[in-house]
């Protein structure tokens, strides 16, 4: 539901968190750096809900990861497994067709 | 504390609140993590960092009980979609329990420890229904239940022939209610009225009212539904008759402020007044009970409200 503040981004972005992290994640990356990358591509991410989320992503199959001790401070990568590509291939689709649908609603209404 | 020590101790909080297997795991990454974190947040403040930078940064990462249900959800021991019926059920008892103390004249046989004792059994109830619905999931669903205005017939024929033998012709004549249900063969002069009794308004309102309740049952009976006359008929002859016999529990008092009992005999008002006032709460709290349903009563559809309706078009 949309917040009463009229807002309701929360929301909006809760549903499309997995698929930028899925795509942020073609090539290997540990926490940090992956806020960073979201940040950057204009999708900030609070901390306590990314690294989690990781984990989460990773006991569904669809991460892999490794510890990188060789430089200091050690750090866990992590990049997308088979399943986690086959997932973003699903679900970038799945936003394409909702992209389309939700242009066709939003026909007539303007930006603020 | 330094800064490092902040973020230790809450790495510490954090995992200890995880299955044991993914404490070290768990608390590894985070302590990176929330060094990377720190390290950015200093460079960008331009100074180093410090006990009141860390407590900042964990800030958003909230209670470390919270941090730890995001790498690791636990079921609620009591679901929450049960919170309205467990707050319905707890709130109900405690105004039960809270009648049955206020009538124990004696004192001690309903004590404060009820309650307590009430919403523990309440919350031991709640969590097995929750794991044992976790464990199978689709028993103890939800099943549709009939039209709530509905009234049995034989139910309301059963409760009419029932409420006019007992309590209304116990009650307007114990001594031949006694030798008509027992053939003589009990001694019944201990339920002798005392004669003020006999002629008192008291008696007289309290035999209407239970005159009025088997009057309801018998158009029950015919009607075979509740309407909204008759449940708020129901309410109000139920929490009449319940100060009604909560006052028998007692001794009377006349205008000239003589007092006097239900019986001519001193035991059998000694044995009959806990009786009263057994029945009397009971009486008192169905009218309660039926006074929140009707509080909480869903509207029907209007199709419903019209009574059972045909299809357009279909033969009269």
């Amino acid at each position: 539901m949309v917040e009463r503040d009229g807002t309701g981004l929360t929301e909006l972005r809760r549903g499309v968190v997995v698929l930028a992290v899925l795509s942020r994640l073609r090539g290997p990356q540990y926490g940090y750096s992956l806020k960073q990358a979201l940040a950057d591509g204009g999708m900030p991410i609070e901390e306590g809900t990314l690294y989690p989320l990781l984990r989460r992503l990773e006991a569904n199959g669809l991460l892999v990861s490794e510890w990188n001790i060789e430089h200091a401070p050690p750090r866990r990568y992590y990049r997308l497994s088979p399943e986690g590509e086959r997932t973003l291939r699903v679900l970038a689709s799945a936003w394409r067709d909702q992209v389309r649908v939700m242009d066709g609603f939003l026909d007539g209404v303007s930006d603020q | 504390m330094t800064a490092d020590d902040v973020i230790e101790s809450y790495v510490r909080a954090v995992a200890a609140c995880l299955p044991r297997a993914r404490r070290n795991d768990v608390a590894f990454e985070l302590r990176a993590l929330l060094a990377d974190e720190l390290a950015a947040k200093a460079q960008s403040e331009g100074r180093a960092p410090d006990r009141a930078m860390a407590m900042a940064l964990l800030q958003g990462f909230g209670r470390p009980a919270e941090a730890a249900r995001r790498y690791h959800e636990r079921p609620p021991p009591i679901d929450p979609a049960d919170s309205h019926h467990l707050t319905v059920w707890a709130v109900a008892g405690v105004v039960v329990i809270g009648v049955l103390m206020a009538l124990d004249r004696e004192g001690g046989t309903v004590d404060g420890d009820l309650i307590l004792e009430w919403l523990g059994l309440l919350l031991i109830v709640f969590v097995i229904r929750a794991w044992w619905r976790r464990r199978n999931p689709g028993v103890l669903g939800w099943k549709p239940s009939g039209d709530p205005d509905r009234a049995s017939r034989v139910g309301a024929a059963v409760a009419a022939v029932a409420t006019v033998i007992f309590p209304l012709f116990m009650y307007a004549a114990p001594v031949t209610f006694a030798e008509t249900m027992f053939l003589g063969h009990i001694a019944t002069s201990g339920l002798a009225l005392d004669e003020t009794f006999a002629a008192s308004w008291q008696r007289m309102a309290t035999l209407a009212v239970l005159a009025m309740q088997a009057a309801m049952w018998t158009w029950m009976t015919i009607s075979g539904r509740w309407q909204a006359w008759s449940r708020r008929a129901s309410i109000a002859i139920n929490l009449l008759l319940g100060v009604a016999f909560l006052a028998h529990s007692a001794p009377f008092t006349t205008l000239d402020g003589a007092s006097f009992p239900v019986f001519a005999l001193p035991a059998a008002n000694t044995t009959a007044w806990p009786i009263f006032t057994l029945v009397g709460a009971l009486c008192l709290l169905s009218g309660l009970y039926e006074l929140y349903r009707e509080w909480a009563r869903i509207d029907p559809a209007p199709a419903m409200k019209r009574g059972p309706s045909r299809p357009a078009g279909a033969a009269r």
